[in-house]
């Protein structure tokens, strides 16, 4: 069991889900914001979902979910921390897998740090961001992250052919009631913005 | 001077579920005279006892409400709910509340808004619900009533749901607007597309 483990592998703590992004990895994908994080990183702006809340859910109705939604490439495992769920997360990574289905999983920790578990849903995913955000090395021109010393790990032939290239992406999603969502890596003028409407 | 902005959760925009929910909250204000109207109109409705009055009653109220959704928002709005004014101002396409952060009734008007916040989107709720459950009878009765009070009705219905619905699209067109012109003034490229009702803006800076 992985050490960050909260004992579980049937459910996981979700924050939030976003069924349809281009934002986090190449392509239309069904993101997952997991519940919980401890590395508390320094000016982190997802910090609802650092509390070991949200809701539970279970990890074959997920599957079920994602299955259901069509036009997506693939699925994104941010947070809070994935891999301090790593067990739920790596049944849905094989699961989703096995759908034809791409994985990009995001984690504040270093490779370094990864035990058995964690270290499966890396081998498994087919990009990878790591490393923790770090305020001080902030760089909205950086593609997928958000901080420079976080690294990107392309680790499966899924996305050999993959031009990357550095830019800045943010996403607005506006819904029919005029509720107004923001996502990827704003300047602070345009976070202060989407704040204030 | 600094400012503190008292942020409601939701939008509110619709002005005639605003009134209820001032209503609710005991409060009163200044309200437009299309609102006294369709009071009245509702009322005429609600006591219609034959087809022809229901029928006049009926697209009178349409007529009222489709005037609703159509007339220009107000820029602000003053409520008074126990003894404390509230301004609220109409920005990015919703109605806010900005005050000194200094002001002495912060938390008293605070309090009055999440009052209003609750009784909207109660009233709101309400009237959805109301709307599609008034659909749902008149398609059972539809071969009861004759083809004028179905219209009639219809007619009625559809132009509660534009009402409700205007002010929501009002401030899209807003955000939308606004939004678009934040993004390019940075240099982003945007794409631009639907997902079910939702508008997805892609913003890319190379």
């Amino acid at each position: 069991m992985s050490r960050n483990s909260v004992g579980d592998i049937d459910t996981l703590r979700v924050g939030n889900i976003s069924e349809h992004s281009t934002i986090y990895g190449p392509g239309v994908r069904f993101v997952i914001w997991t519940q919980g994080c401890t590395l508390a990183c320094k000016g982190c702006w997802n910090k609802q979902f650092w509390a070991k809340s949200g809701t539970k859910v279970k990890v074959n109705s997920l599957i079920a979910q994602i299955a259901s939604t069509e036009g997506i490439e693939g699925i994104t495992l941010l947070g809070g921390e994935p891999l301090q769920q790593a067990e739920p997360v790596l049944k849905i990574i094989q699961a989703v897998q096995k759908l034809g289905l791409s994985v990009f999983l995001y984690t504040g920790y270093d490779v370094e740090e990864f035990d058995k578990t964690m270290q499966a849903c890396f081998d498994n995913s087919d990009i990878a961001i790591t490393g923790r955000y770090i305020q001080e090395k902030r760089d909205t021109s950086l593609r997928w992250r958000g901080s420079t010393n976080q690294i990107v790990h392309t680790q499966s032939e899924f996305y050999n052919n993959l031009l990357f290239e550095e830019r800045n992406e943010v996403e607005f999603v506006i819904s029919e009631d005029g509720i107004v969502s923001m996502f990827g890596y704003p300047d602070e003028e345009l976070r202060s913005w989407a704040s204030e409407i | 001077m600094s400012t503190v902005y008292v942020q409601v959760d939701m939008p509110i925009t619709q002005i005639h579920c605003l009134d209820e929910a001032i209503k609710m909250a005991g409060g009163t204000w200044q309200r437009p005279e299309i609102l006294n109207q369709i009071a009245t109109a509702r009322g005429v409705l609600a006591m219609a006892d034959d087809t022809i009055n229901r029928i006049n009653a009926n697209y009178q109220l349409a007529k009222l409400l489709k005037e609703l959704a159509t007339s220009e928002p107000l820029d602000s709005i003053n409520i008074t709910i126990d003894g404390i004014n509230i301004q609220l101002t109409r920005s990015h396409g919703r109605y806010t509340v900005r005050l000194p952060n200094y002001d002495s009734q912060l938390p008293q008007i605070q309090s009055c808004i999440s009052k209003l916040q609750s009784n909207y989107q109660a009233g709101v709720k309400k009237l959805k619900q109301n709307i599609t459950e008034t659909l749902t009878q008149l398609e059972e009765q539809k071969d009861i009533l004759s083809s004028e009070q179905l219209e009639g009705e219809r007619v009625r219905l559809q132009n509660e749901k534009l009402a409700l619905e205007s002010a929501n699209k009002q401030r899209v067109v807003e955000v939308t607007k606004e939004l678009e012109e934040k993004l390019a003034a940075r240099g982003f490229e945007i794409r631009k597309r639907m997902i079910g009702k939702k508008i997805v803006y892609q913003a890319v800076r190379r």
